[in-house]
């Protein structure tokens, strides 16, 4: 939908959304948006309420008025004027952001639906397609009056209510209202629908009664109330007393209540005593069920928005989600059913308070319940109308106390024209009125004597208030009065006799002026008839009441009837009476040219005074103008103030939320985090403790919470390192102590080394000092301490012992050295001294050394193997020369052996050299020791693959199936019994099975008893990918 | 070996090494040979050696006081004895990088066969 900027002239047009300008007033006329500037009712500038105004002006039962989320009051009388022209209204419910707008729309009254706005979207929808509302606003009214009096005098029927008196547009409004709501397109239909229609009527006269009412529903004027008027009355009371209040039209009592709070609480800041003033409030309404709901005095939540939470506390009591009025407050009200406008009215009340009732009623009707309100109350009595009601036509009957609040006092003894018959006892004026029709009957002997005297003995009078009307008459007036053509009318100054006028308007100038009696004596009257000098004395009164009085006596001081009538025969011939006469007119011009004089004078000064009076009036109005503006602005900035203080609200509840989740946060840290952790108060209690705590330490949070620390499972913590700790920390300004370490035996988790930290806590709020000690189990973890050291003591005794092993191995080696060497020397020199003999033994000697030293690397390698710290110096080498020197060496050790090579091409190959020439001896050695009565040993070397091969084959007594398994192993030995066992610890083929595996390869056998072995040796030609 | 030769002019071996018995065979087997034989115990003599020069030095690797790696490395880095041919000898099995490392001409393992020393010293005094 397009949105357009309302301007004036902007037609509206179906489907469209129209925005308003901030600033500025849009009035809706004539299907076309007017834009003025911001026009400002009371200060205040509602732009809503102005728009919804001339929407209901211009289009009545078709204006739907919706206020959604916004903060202040404006729209509210919008909404009103819309209910009031028969249109309809919503607000958002409490779905709202600011509830501003939408709650005071809906405490006015003026609110027909409260949704949603999803829900007033279906609503409006709905009632847009209602033909009452598309067609029937066009119709004219007078051809279905017939119909809409036929509803009425249905209603009449049923509910014994005449609504004929009520406003005759809002009754229409009304029934059209509940039309569209009862889906009903004609008034025909209507009123078969509801006659037909259980419920309806119910529905239909609940609309009619406008049953809108709240709690304190004007505050201002409770306040006034509260501060003027009520304690006014109820210092007039005597003890023995009763206040009586009435509530005309009180629907479901809220306003009955009210005043009864009200009244309550003023006497209670006057600290009178309850029992003292005896107060009555009467409510009455037309509407039975309403009238048994404001006894029962329940009201739901929703209504008591308007009260607050001291009252709510003071006067009601919860039930059920609702409020129930207190029993004391509800004795203070009587509820009946009454009709002020049909039933006779109440009398001799102190207040009535009828707000917003005449509003609903046309003016016949409004006076009628004014003349029964005026009849109702004391002389003194007070009435309170609705804010925008008035004593209108009846204005002779009461007069303004406070009109902003529409607060009004009765006048005294000005109920002319009562409707119903007045019973109430006049008493004479000024004195106070008291115990009514009672007193009167009581009246002595003297009082009765006085009352004679009083009526035969003393001149005529009457008795005026300041307006000059006649209040009371007293005595023969009737020579003094004339009542005048036209309208009827007590003025006095109308009623009197013309020759008395002038005087009379003198004298109560004068007596006004000057507040004292005024006296005018010698007017000559009785034109025509009898002559006669009549004195008039005008005397203010100041009696309680405000309102100035004046008595105006009559008197004829000299009365002339015989020669008065001879003056009026023949007196016109006579010289004596003629100049007598000229005498007196000339007298009576000269006096009334003096008076003319004098008033003269006085006007002026008036006017004078008057002048001013307007200047001054002129500038307090500029001055008021002034305040105005600045109350104006005022209210802009606590408008903005109060946008403020809402964003400040929102951003509040961000942090308090942010707050929330950084307690949730930390919380969860400490419930999750695996150290235990204690929070201690300064008496050492605990105050809570963690999920790993309880775990750790196997305790339940109820023997832990609250308890003092050293008691915890079983007294296991009264540690005396701990207490002195603690208490250091607790007496001491040291507010932590770090990495303390505590070695305790615990009866259910055995000894624990534990790091305790501790760190006090400061909590501004309530000044309380906590203590958070952490836990740190640090057993397993002291263990592992103690196990490195260990592991580090013997690495060192290992390393000693590889030391002292290779120092050995050095320490054997030298001395089988020099035996070797000397052996050496000595064969040569037996050989070269031809001793054979001595040679042969002396080589064989040679052979032993040789055993002895294999024997003697044999243990060390073993030993070396064992530790697995058998070591490789690996390079590239020339495999075949190796086996060629190889079987060189070993050649020399046999006679009878040939050992021959057959050497295949075979590039450098990657190993220890020495490692490998070691098993490839030990293979040769072998396999002349296990070949006694063979001749030859066959070496072979071939590459396969990657792979270099090397065998070594002899012709001696071969291996068995089962030993061959167990030659490779540790001190294996092959034993046969014809074999003479050569000397060994049968750690060769082991030794060697552990040097070909280092170099990643392998050694395997193939063996045949009696036909000899092959073993093969095999490991990768080149530099492995370290892997082994 | 040629006899004559030998005969005609002796070469000169120098033996270092603590232990006395080693000294005495190595001295009786390389005399034997037709060797004139230098023996010294104390490593550090090495360092001040008068001409002429030996032809061959047998340093023992383990030396009481010093270290004969070491006095090899020393030996090779001066200008006057560097042409001098050193063969270092030990019962330690990593001899043969040691040798290498102090840039030893060749290395001898304890306990060594004498056809092994002859073959040495033959080697390396012969021009």
């Amino acid at each position: 939908m397009p949105v357009i900027e309302t301007k004036t002239g902007v037609r509206l047009r179906a489907n469209n959304v129209y925005v308003i300008t901030p600033g500025v007033s849009v009035e809706f006329r004539k299907g076309v948006f007017f834009v003025s500037k911001r026009k400002n009712e009371g200060g205040v500038f509602h732009p809503v309420s102005i728009l919804f105004r001339s929407l209901a002006e211009e289009c009545g039962t078709r204006s739907i008025g919706v206020v959604l989320s916004g903060t202040a009051t404006d729209g509210t009388e919008g909404l009103l004027a819309i209910k009031e022209a028969g249109g309809f209204t919503f607000a958002q419910d409490a779905s709202a952001t600011y509830q501003g707008m939408p709650q005071s729309a809906i405490e006015s009254g003026a609110v027909d639906f409260i949704l949603p706005p999803r829900e007033i979207g279906n609503e409006l929808l709905r009632i847009a397609k209602h033909p009452h509302t598309v067609a029937s606003a066009r119709k004219s009214p007078s051809v279905l009056v017939d119909d809409v009096s036929k509803i009425l005098s249905y209603m009449h029927s049923r509910f014994g209510l005449d609504f004929a008196g009520y406003k005759q547009a809002m009754v229409r409004r009304r029934i059209d209202r509940r039309m569209v709501l009862a889906r009903q397109k004609t008034l025909l239909d209507y009123a078969r629908y509801l006659r037909d229609t259980k419920g309806e009527d119910q529905a239909l006269h609940q609309d009619l009664l406008i049953n809108v009412t709240t709690f304190f529903r004007d505050t201002e004027l409770f306040r006034s109330l509260a501060r003027k008027v009520l304690p006014a009355l109820l210092r007039v009371q005597d003890q023995s007393h009763t206040l009586r209040v009435w509530v005309p039209a009180c629907s479901t009592g809220e306003e009955v209540y009210s005043i009864a709070i009200t009244i309550a609480e003023i006497l209670e800041r006057s600290g009178e005593k309850k029992s003292a003033v005896h107060i009555k409030i009467f409510g009455t309404d037309a509407d039975h069920e309403a009238i048994e709901k404001a006894r029962i005095g329940m009201y739901p939540k929703a209504l008591m928005h308007s009260v607050s939470a001291e009252r709510l506390a003071r006067f009601f009591r919860p039930v059920n989600g609702s409020y129930q009025v207190n029993k004391s407050l509800r004795e203070m009200c009587v509820f009946s059913p009454h009709n002020f406008l049909k039933d006779p009215p109440f009398s001799r009340m102190d207040l009535i308070s009828c707000q917003n009732v005449l509003i609903y009623l046309d003016t016949n009707f409004q006076k009628k319940a004014l003349r029964a309100f005026h009849y109702a109350l004391k002389p003194s009595g007070y009435l309170v109308l609705g804010k925008s009601e008035t004593v209108g036509p009846t204005g002779d009957m009461f007069e303004v106390v406070e009109k902003k609040h529409k607060i009004y006092k009765r006048k005294v003894g000005s109920a002319t024209k009562i409707l119903v018959p007045d019973t109430s006892v006049h008493v004479p004026f000024g004195v106070k009125k008291e115990g009514g029709v009672v007193k009167e009957k009581t009246v002595s002997i003297e009082g009765e004597a006085d009352e004679l005297l009083l009526r035969d003995f003393t001149p005529a009078s009457m008795v005026v208030n300041s307006d000059m009307d006649i209040v009371r008459f007293r005595g023969a007036t009737s020579p003094y009065l004339e009542p005048s053509t036209g309208n009827a009318s007590l003025n006095l100054l109308k009623m009197v006799r013309q020759e008395f006028t002038l005087e009379l308007r003198t004298l109560l100038h004068k007596a006004k002026k000057e507040g004292q009696s005024a006296k005018k004596s010698g007017i000559p009257s009785g034109k025509g008839r009898a002559s006669r000098l009549t004195t008039i004395e005008v005397v203010p009164l100041k009696v309680a009441s405000q309102m100035l009085h004046f008595l105006v006596l009559f008197s004829e001081t000299e009365v002339a009837t015989g020669a008065g009538e001879e003056v009026h025969s023949k007196g016109t011939e006579r010289s004596d009476p003629k100049s007598k006469r000229i005498e007196a007119l000339v007298h009576e011009l000269s006096v009334q040219k003096e008076q003319m004089k004098s008033m003269n004078e006085e006007y002026e000064a008036a006017n004078e005074e008057l002048q001013s009076a307007n200047e001054e009036v002129l500038s307090s109005n500029e001055e008021l103008q002034s305040i105005n503006e600045e109350l104006e602005t005022s209210q802009e900035e606590l408008q903005s103030t109060n946008e403020e203080l809402t964003t400040t609200n929102d951003e509040l509840g961000a942090r308090n939320k942010e707050l929330g989740e950084a307690r949730d946060y930390a919380e969860g840290i400490v419930e999750t985090v695996r150290q235990p952790l204690l929070v201690l108060t300064n008496n050492l209690r605990v105050r809570t403790a963690n999920e790993a705590f309880y775990k750790a330490f196997k305790v339940t949070r109820e023997d832990t919470e609250g308890h003092l620390i050293f008691e915890l499972g079983n007294n296991q913590w009264d540690i005396p390192s701990l207490r002195k700790l603690l208490s250091e920390i607790i007496y001491s300004s040291s507010s932590i102590f770090q990495d303390f370490e505590m070695r305790h035996t615990f009866q259910s988790i055995g000894e624990k080394v534990m790091l305790l930290n501790a760190h006090r806590l400061f909590q501004k709020d309530n000044k309380e000092k906590l203590i958070l000690l952490a836990i740190e189990d640090i057993t397993e973890r002291r263990q592992a301490e103690t196990r490195k050291i260990e592991e580090k003591r013997l690495e060192e005794i290992a390393r000693a012992k590889d030391e002292f092993l290779d120092m050995a191995s050095h320490e054997l080696r030298t001395p089988v050295a020099s035996i070797k060497g000397y052996t050496q020397i000595l064969e040569r020199q037996f050989t070269e001294a031809n001793d054979t003999r001595a040679a042969k033994l002396v080589s064989k000697l040679d052979r032993q050394v040789d055993n002895l030293t294999a024997l003697i690397f044999n243990l060390f390698d073993d030993i070396k193997i064992k530790e697995g710290k058998l070591k490789f110096q690996k390079e590239y080498f020339d495999f075949n020369m190796l086996v060629a020197n190889t079987i060189e060496e070993v050649q020399y050790m046999t006679k009878q052996h040939k050992i021959t090579g057959t050497f295949a091409k075979i590039p450098n190959v990657y190993g220890d050299s020495k490692r490998i020439k070691q098993v490839i001896s030990n293979l040769l050695t072998n396999a002349i020791k296990y070949s006694p009565g063979a001749k030859r040993v066959k070496v072979v070397t071939k590459t396969s693959g990657q792979s270099v091969i090397v065998s070594v084959q002899d012709f001696g007594i071969g291996i068995s199936k089962k030993d061959q398994s167990k030659i490779f192993t540790q001190f294996y030995r092959v034993r046969t019994k014809d074999l003479d066992t050569h000397p060994g610890l049968g750690l060769g083929l082991y030794i060697a099975t552990n040097i070909i595996e280092g170099h990643g390869g392998r050694i395997e056998v193939k063996s045949n008893i009696g036909k000899g072995s092959v073993f093969y040796v095999t490991f990768p030609i080149k530099e492995q990918s370290k892997k082994i | 070996m040629t006899t004559s030769s030998s005969r005609k002019q002796k070469k000169t071996i120098m033996i270092v090494d603590d232990n006395h018995s080693i000294l005495d065979i190595m001295t009786l087997m390389l005399k034997g040979a037709g060797y004139a034989v230098r023996v010294t115990t104390d490593g550090r003599d090495v360092l001040n050696l008068k001409k002429p020069l030996p032809d061959l030095l047998f340093l023992d690797l383990l030396l009481s006081g010093t270290n004969g790696s070491e006095l090899c490395t020393q030996l090779k880095s001066d200008n006057k004895t560097k042409n001098l041919p050193i063969i270092i000898f030990s019962a330690n099995i990593n001899i043969k990088k040691i040798a290498k490392t102090c840039g030893a001409d060749g290395f001898l393992t304890k306990p060594f066969e004498m056809n092994e020393l002859l073959k040495m010293a033959r080697k390396h005094t012969s021009v």
